[in-house]
């Protein structure tokens, strides 16, 4: 589905991640785990055309790397960014009726929209409350039913943990647990690495914008040394 | 009571021009930080649309302001795809100075090849009717300015409320690279906001020639400049502001001729540039000043 072959992303003059190649299967969920600095956000905003790269992009055989930004998202992208980014002057409607703008099933959108409400009650009780208004986890669940609303290929969840209570990071897993038990194909950048693991099919570890391991999940979070690597704990 | 009610209409007048001005800065501005200097020229285009119009096409004066107010959306459209292209993603000086140097270029081109001297137009004698409302006695000018401002700011409220293109570029004000991440192409984004700004500049270009009369080359600088006191005043970015301002301008300029004693008339733009920074010391950015992002609370 998604092959990415040595990627380099470039912040001004600085190389941020040094040549990596990774794959992402259809309907799969793959991580991409590492400290601070490792370049897995670098990655996602490569990806999505927003970071300066070189190297190869594909997504199911199309060349993705020349591509504009809204070109590579009408390709079948579709990202949850760190920080989550809601349009905070926008209702939480208008947000996910953005979200669905490439699509030209306007009765489908709408019906999508009521979808998430379905989903997700709380955005539903809050539909036409400023997104900015929302709680951080009630941002993210709209920033994720938002890159949901166009019908993505592949859906790049950046950090979709981060800064929230744990209470709060619990329905944000099981929520992409469930869209991978639908069949999404999922890559998943996180700092967790156990809540990541435990979702994931395969991983790949970043440290210092280099590839430092990667395996099945299962292969990976058995080996001790790398969780305490990436957990801090020993 | 009939002179007050008067006053007003006539501050409704004015502020509905100001505030359709500010407008068309205020919408390139929300998206692309941009203070278009060059909205002027637009104007200026409309206005010699009008004399070209009247002289080679038809007499008729709903034709020649259509003539105008088309003339002036492709003028507006063809400066986006010309000039500011290019510097779309250059820092805040570069679109200022580029602004800058276009309206320079585009007044020589009029002082060059039409004419430095003002050129009349007779065509919208429509709008220089008296009528007679409950009993006030204003000029069809009011009216028209007053309804039509009110309309396409209703128009314009309800385009960008309710179609996914309005909803991108109010989105876009506030982060324009997540609306590409949507998918929505950054090219119909701005076009669509200098395709607005010029249809306002062509409203407003009817409404400044029927009251002047002419045209020159330098039609649009006065009006942009209070347009931009008007944005100034109502908070930069805000597309509500920018209405508020344009009244307030037009309200706070009645006011002071009907109140300044004859003799100080010619001070008026004096008191009402005290009154503004009055209005700025009270609100250093603006009255309805765009919310700043405060960032994320991670």
């Amino acid at each position: 589905m998604l092959t990415i072959e040595n990627l380099k992303v470039f912040h001004g003059p600085i190389e941020a991640v040094h040549g990596i190649s990774l794959t992402v299967g259809k309907g799969k969920c793959v991580s991409l785990l590492g400290p601070n600095g490792a370049g897995k956000t670098s990655t996602i905003s490569a990806i999505c055309g927003v970071a300066s790269c070189t190297g190869t992009i594909r997504l199911e055989n199309v060349d993705l790397s020349t591509k504009q930004i809204e070109a590579r998202v009408r390709s079948g992208i579709s990202v949850s960014p760190e920080g989550r980014r809601v349009f905070s002057n926008l209702s939480v409607e208008e947000n996910l009726i953005l979200g669905g703008a490439i699509r030209s099933d306007l009765t489908e959108v709408k019906k999508d929209v009521s979808k998430w409400f379905d989903t997700f009650p709380i955005l539903g009780e809050r539909s036409k409350q400023p997104a900015g208004t929302l709680s951080g986890g009630e941002q993210q669940m709209l920033a994720i039913a938002r890159a949901l609303m166009s019908k993505p290929k592949i859906l790049l969840l950046d950090e979709p943990s981060l800064g929230l209570a744990p209470m709060i990071v619990g329905q944000i897993f099981a929520m992409i647990k469930t869209l991978k038990a639908e069949g999404m194909t999922i890559l998943l950048v996180e700092q967790n690495a156990h809540q990541a693991l435990q979702l994931s099919d395969y991983a790949y570890i970043l440290n210092n914008g280099q590839v430092h391991a990667e395996g099945t999940s299962e292969i990976l979070g058995n080996s001790d040394s790398l969780m305490a690597e990436l957990t801090g704990i020993t | 009571m009939e002179y007050a009610a008067q006053q007003t209409m006539n501050a409704l007048a004015f502020g509905a021009e100001y505030a359709l001005l500010a407008l068309g800065l205020a919408i390139v501005f929300s998206i692309m930080g941009l203070v278009n200097f060059a909205h002027g020229e637009v104007i200026a285009v409309g206005g010699y649309t009008m004399v070209a119009f009247a002289a080679l096409v038809t007499a008729n004066p709903l034709i020649i302001i259509l003539g105008a107010v088309g003339a002036c959306i492709i003028a507006s459209l063809a400066l986006e795809r010309v000039a500011f292209r290019p510097v779309r993603y250059a820092d805040a000086t570069t679109g200022l100075l580029t602004a800058f140097g276009v309206s320079m270029v585009l007044q020589n081109l009029f002082l060059l090849l039409v004419s430095p001297r003002p050129i009349a137009v007779t065509s919208l004698y429509f709008l220089d009717w008296p009528m007679e409302i409950f009993g006030i006695r204003v000029s069809s000018l009011q009216v028209f300015e007053s309804v039509s401002t009110v309309v396409v700011i209703m128009a314009l409220m309800m385009f960008l409320r309710r179609t996914t293109l309005g909803l991108a570029m109010r989105a876009a004000s506030l982060d324009f690279e997540m609306v590409r991440l949507m998918g929505i192409k950054a090219n119909r984004v701005f076009a669509m906001a200098f395709m607005i700004s010029g249809l306002l500049a062509g409203l407003a270009c009817i409404f400044i020639m029927a009251r002047r009369g002419s045209v020159d080359p330098h039609l649009g600088f006065n009006p942009v400049l209070k347009a931009f006191v008007a944005c100034v005043v109502g908070g930069f970015g805000s597309l509500p502001g920018a209405v508020l301002g344009g009244f307030l301008l037009g309200a706070v300029e009645v006011g002071m001729l009907v109140l300044l004693p004859q003799e100080y008339g010619g001070m008026k733009d004096a008191f009402v540039f005290g009154i503004i920074g009055l209005v700025l010391v009270w609100r250093p950015d603006g009255i309805l000043s765009p919310t700043q992002e405060k960032g994320d609370k991670l």
